[in-house]
C-alpha cells in the first residue's frame, strides 16, 4: 500500500504546482487496516479493506481520506471514488473505470 | 505621488503577469488527454453533472488563460496610445470573458468546494465581471472613457482574485490554517477587497480628473478675462490717441 499508493501519491503532489485550487498536499498520511481477517469477494478473491488518514500542517487530528482494499497475493489496490471502487492508479491520474464487485464482500454462507 | 502610483501600478502588473503565467503552467494538465489532474480527481466524485462540469472547467480555464493577460495588456499605456489595437484586443477579451469565462464560471460555481458560501462568492465575482464588462463596452462605444476605465478596473480587479486567492491559499497552508476555512476566506477577502480597491482608485482618478478640468476652466476664464481686459484697454488707448 505504501509503495503502490501512498508514496507515488506523495511524489505526484510534490511534483505538482501549489498555485492551484486543488487541496494542499497533506503533511502526513497513515494507513489503517480495518479488518484483522481477510474478506472474500463474489469471485472468491481475498482482500483486506483499509483507510488512509491524513493530517494537514498545523493540525494534530487525523482525518479519513482514502477508503480502499488490497487483494491478497496480487497486491491489487482499489480505492473508493464516489460510490464505486476503481483501481488505485486512478488517484495517480489514470482515467480508470470502476470495477464492479471490487472490495465487496460476498454474503457469508451459513 | 504620481511616481508612487506608477510604481504600484507596475508592481501590480508584474505580479499579475507572473501569477497568470503560474496559473497557466499549473492548468496545462487539464488538457492532457492521458492524465487526470489532481483537482479533477478531487472534484469529479462530488460534482452533480460530470458531463457538464468537465467541459465547463476546460472552457473556463482556457478562456481565463487567454483573457486575463489580454486584459492586463489593455491597461498598459503603450497599447492605450494605439486605439485601434486597443479596440481589437478589447473586443477579443470582451468576447472571451462574456461568452466563455463568465458562463462556464457560473456552471463551476454551483459545484465549488466549500458549499453555498463559496458558490455565492464565485457568482458575485462573476456578476461583477459580466456587469462591468458589458457596462465598460457600452461606455467605450459612446466615448465615455472615464466610465470605461472605471468598469474595466473592476473587471481586472475581479480577475486578479485568481492570483491573490491562490497566493492566500498557499499562505494559509504554510500557516497551518484548516484548508476548508482557508478556502472560504481566500475567496471572499480578495473579492471584496479587489472591488473596494478598484472603486477607490477610480474615485481618486475621477476626483483628479474633475480637479484637472476645473483647473483648465479657471485658466481658460482667467486668460479670457485677461485678454478681454487687455483688448478693451488697447482699444481705449487707441481711441484716446486717435
Amino acid at each position: 500500500m505504501d509503495q503502490g499508493l501512498v508514496k507515488p501519491l506523495a511524489a505526484r503532489e510534490q511534483k505538482g504546482s501549489r498555485f492551484s485550487r486543488g487541496r494542499p498536499p497533506p503533511r502526513e498520511r497513515r494507513i489503517r487496516i480495518l479488518e484483522a481477517k481477510l474478506a472474500q469477494d463474489s469471485k472468491g478473491a481475498k482482500f483486506v479493506p483499509f483507510v488512509i488518514d491524513f493530517r494537514y500542517s498545523g493540525s494534530e487530528e487525523w482525518e479519513p481520506d482514502i477508503t480502499g482494499c488490497v487483494y491478497q497475493g496480487t497486491a491489487k489496490l482499489f480505492v473508493k471514488v464516489g460510490t464505486a471502487f476503481r483501481p488505485a492508479a486512478f488517484l495517480l491520474g489514470k482515467d480508470l473505470a470502476p470495477v464492479p464487485g471490487a472490495c465487496e464482500a460476498a454474503p457469508s454462507e451459513s | 505621488m504620481r511616481v508612487f502610483a506608477g510604481i504600484l501600478r507596475g508592481l501590480f502588473l508584474a505580479v499579475m503577469f507572473a501569477g497568470s503565467a503560474a496559473i497557466t503552467a499549473a492548468s496545462l494538465e487539464y488538457f492532457d488527454p492521458d492524465t487526470l489532474a489532481p483537482f479533477i480527481i478531487e472534484r469529479l466524485p462530488v460534482v452533480k453533472f460530470e458531463s457538464l462540469w468537465l467541459p465547463a472547467l476546460k472552457v473556463h480555464v482556457a478562456a481565463a488563460l487567454v483573457s486575463f493577460p489580454l486584459c492586463l495588456m489593455l491597461t498598459m499605456r503603450w497599447l492605450q496610445r494605439r486605439p485601434r489595437w486597443h479596440r481589437y484586443q478589447g473586443r477579443l477579451a470582451g468576447v472571451l470573458v462574456l461568452l466563455g469565462l463568465v458562463p462556464s464560471g457560473a456552471v463551476l460555481a454551483f459545484d465549488a468546494k466549500g458549499g453555498a458560501g463559496v458558490t455565492a462568492g464565485f457568482l458575485l465575482s462573476g456578476a461583477i465581471v459580466a456587469g462591468c464588462m458589458a457596462y465598460g463596452i457600452r461606455a467605450a462605444r459612446r466615448r465615455d472613457m472615464i466610465s470605461h476605465s472605471r468598469a474595466m478596473r473592476h473587471v481586472i480587479a475581479q480577475m486578479s482574485v485568481a492570483v491573490t486567492s491562490r497566493a492566500m491559499l498557499i499562505g494559509f497552508d504554510e500557516a497551518g490554517v484548516n484548508p476548508d476555512v482557508a478556502y472560504v476566506i481566500a475567496l471572499w477577502v480578495p473579492v471584496i477587497l479587489s472591488a473596494l480597491v478598484a472603486e477607490a482608485v477610480s474615485r481618486r482618478f475621477a476626483f483628479s480628473f474633475t480637479q484637472f478640468i476645473h483647473a483648465l476652466q479657471r485658466i481658460y476664464h482667467g486668460l479670457s478675462s485677461f485678454l478681454v481686459l487687455r483688448s478693451r484697454s488697447t482699444s481705449g488707448s487707441i481711441a484716446r490717441s486717435g
